[in-house]
């Protein structure tokens, strides 16, 4: 009895949360094709041409360029700096490393809004600010741990006795990084480029704070779109909207082509 | 083909002096085998030599070559580890190419080399397969493979025996047995067990604290062992507490109240010292001769059937505890009379603390 009632109310929940985000991506995606729709149910006439206004108007082709530059460097650069610092900090104990993990994943815990204004005030005194390369800086605080946050349990799960074996049958410092550990910790190395590639699109606080006219991301774009001076056909904000939920939709679907949640699994259940 | 691997080492972790001054020369073509318990510093002296950790002092000759400056990869040893230590992502035909690969020998060339070694250690057929899908057995035969595809001048193996159960730890001792002949190995093992140490070894290494306490071969090690220590080591498992009564030649007679025993020495005692007398469990039979030297008496406390015979413990009149094997059935509270044959019983200078 208790057993029943237990699935009926997972599943209405489940049903209510499907219904409900249907709804929200529903009406937005209708919205956007609408050449008109007030009070009827749905829209009398359909059209595509708000997506061209949006590309047009909100300089869409820009915005998408640098959305792009800005995830894709944010999470090479994460990759780059992150793997060697997981690295030593897995292979490594010293004193004071708990505080010191600690403090280096403060900007994962902090919202993003606390250490923001003074990030972006010392960004733009040094004449970063407002430029792609600020947006990139900005974004890196957090996904920087973030990134290390996630690789640390994939490398301290490499056994250093396999990093021996390679060192004695013949490998030099760099073999082994190249032939035992980058191969051992690909799965780590994908997951993490995933969750940092789609945070990076879609974060939104310190992107605002660092922007400027020609560094905006999709996302900033959307909310100027919203709340910018002026009157704007809602049609084409949320042609807008559906462009950017596609975009992070295309990331996701084609970072979880690379990175097979199952194969991470299996890594992690192996032995070494 | 090397003639001789020469050390003298030492390694200390902050204050901790983990290996003391050990030094030993090992002659081409020979297994030795460094025994001791658990944090003998037995693996670091593994490790330095492969040069995975760098001693505090001390220096390693290879046929009077200094190589202990070079790195791993450049001392052309082979490493058996405790753990296998196979590369997960790679199939076990690769694992054993590893180093082939890295000395850019030809495609063919490893492949034929890879195929023969798979050969050697009975896994024709296992190459696609990755470590993951073999048992354990298999995943130590890969490894020595690996270790061996190489051309090692010297093979390293720590405890590769040790994660494995009893029926297999056998069949891959006389496996390394027979690779080593065959392949006219020079090989130093590691190990905590005494029956691998004894069965493998040309030459035998106890080590303790760091410090070698006795080396020599099998038969030296087995029969003659110098100190408390090594003879626990041994299977010794009777010690008496006594004081040395008379001595004549290498042999001595001790005593502690009632019980008198005669026995070997190895190291020389005076009368007066103080003196430890081991004796086996086996190695004591049942007697009908009346008391004296070397027949003791005593109760049966506590009988354990063990197959082909019986272990049995004996409550001694004056207190002490004997374990002994027979190979007839006694039963509980029966009394017995003992003898402690003079020629297995060995006689040794006591140790300050335990044993």
């Amino acid at each position: 009895m208790r057993g029943r009632l237990w699935r009926l109310a997972v599943f209405l929940f489940v049903v209510g949360f499907v219904l409900n985000l249907a709804g929200v991506v529903g009406h937005v995606l209708v919205s956007s094709l609408a050449r008109r729709w007030f009070a009827t149910p749905l829209p009398g006439a359909l059209t595509t041409e708000w997506y061209a206004y949006a590309w047009r108007e909100f300089q869409l082709d820009q915005v998408l360029g640098v959305t792009l530059t800005v995830a894709g460097t944010v999470t090479a650069a994460a990759l780059v700096l992150g793997f060697p610092a997981a690295y030593l900090l897995a292979r490594h104990d010293f004193r004071g490393k708990g505080p010191l993990l600690l403090l280096f994943f403060l900007p994962l815990l902090v919202p993003q809004m606390t250490y923001g204004i003074p990030l972006a005030t010392t960004l733009y005194r040094y004449r970063i600010g407002g430029t792609v390369a600020g947006v990139i800086a900005a974004n890196l605080v957090p996904m920087l741990p973030l990134a290390i946050f996630v690789l640390l349990p994939f490398v301290e799960q490499i056994s250093v006795s396999l990093e021996w074996a390679a060192r004695v049958h013949g490998a030099t410092r760099l073999g082994v990084v190249r032939r035992v550990i980058v191969p051992l910790a690909l799965p780590g190395l994908l997951t993490a480029g995933l969750l940092v590639l789609v945070n990076t699109v879609a974060n939104f606080e310190l992107t605002f704070l660092l922007s400027g006219a020609g560094s905006q991301t999709l996302v900033v774009a959307l909310y100027y779109a919203v709340f910018a001076a002026g009157m704007r056909p809602i049609y084409s904000v949320d042609a807008m909207a559906v462009i950017y939920m596609a975009v992070v939709l295309a990331v996701l679907v084609l970072a979880l082509r690379l990175v097979r949640p199952t194969q991470m699994v299996f890594r992690l259940d192996r032995r070494d | 083909m090397i003639t001789s691997l020469a050390f003298r080492l030492t390694k200390r972790f902050g204050a901790k002096v983990v290996l003391d001054d050990l030094a030993l020369e090992v002659r081409g073509r020979e297994f030795v085998t460094v025994l001791g318990p658990s944090g003998c510093g037995k693996s670091t002296a593994l490790n330095l030599l492969a040069g995975l950790t760098q001693p505090t002092r001390g220096e390693i000759r290879l046929d009077g070559v200094r190589i202990d400056g070079l790195p791993p990869e450049r001392r052309g040893f082979g490493m058996v580890f405790q753990n296998y230590a196979l590369f997960p992502h790679l199939t076990v035909g690769a694992n054993v190419a590893f180093g082939l690969v890295l000395r850019g020998r030809g495609k063919a060339e490893i492949a034929e080399r890879v195929r023969r070694m798979l050969e050697l250690v009975r896994l024709t057929g296992f190459a696609d397969r990755y470590p993951g899908q073999l048992s354990g057995g298999q995943q130590q035969r890969v490894a020595i493979a690996r270790a061996l595809a190489v051309e090692p001048r010297v093979l390293l193996l720590d405890e590769p025996l040790s994660n494995l159960d009893a029926k297999l730890r056998l069949e891959m001792r006389g496996e390394i047995k027979r690779l080593h002949a065959d392949l006219g190995l020079t090989s130093i093992y590691v190990t905590h067990d005494q029956a691998e140490a004894l069965s493998l070894s040309d030459r035998i290494v106890i080590l303790r604290d760091g410090r070698v306490i006795q080396a020599g071969t099998p038969a030296e090690i087995h029969d003659r062992p110098q100190t408390v220590f090594v003879a626990d080591f041994m299977g010794y498992r009777n010690f008496f507490p006594l004081t040395v009564a008379s001595e004549e030649g290498d042999t001595v007679l001790a005593r502690a109240g009632a019980l008198a025993l005669r026995g070997r020495t190895v190291v020389p005692l005076r009368p007066g010292d103080a003196a430890v007398a081991a004796v086996r469990p086996e190695d004591v039979e049942t007697t009908t001769e009346p008391p004296g030297p070397n027949v003791v008496r005593g109760t049966v406390r506590l009988t354990e059937y063990l197959g082909r015979e019986h272990g049995v413990e004996v409550a001694l009149e004056g207190g002490p505890t004997l374990t002994v094997r027979l190979a007839h059935p006694v039963t509980v509270g029966s009394a017995l009379a003992l003898r402690l044959p003079p020629e297995r019983v060995v006689i040794l200078p006591a140790e300050d603390g335990a044993r």
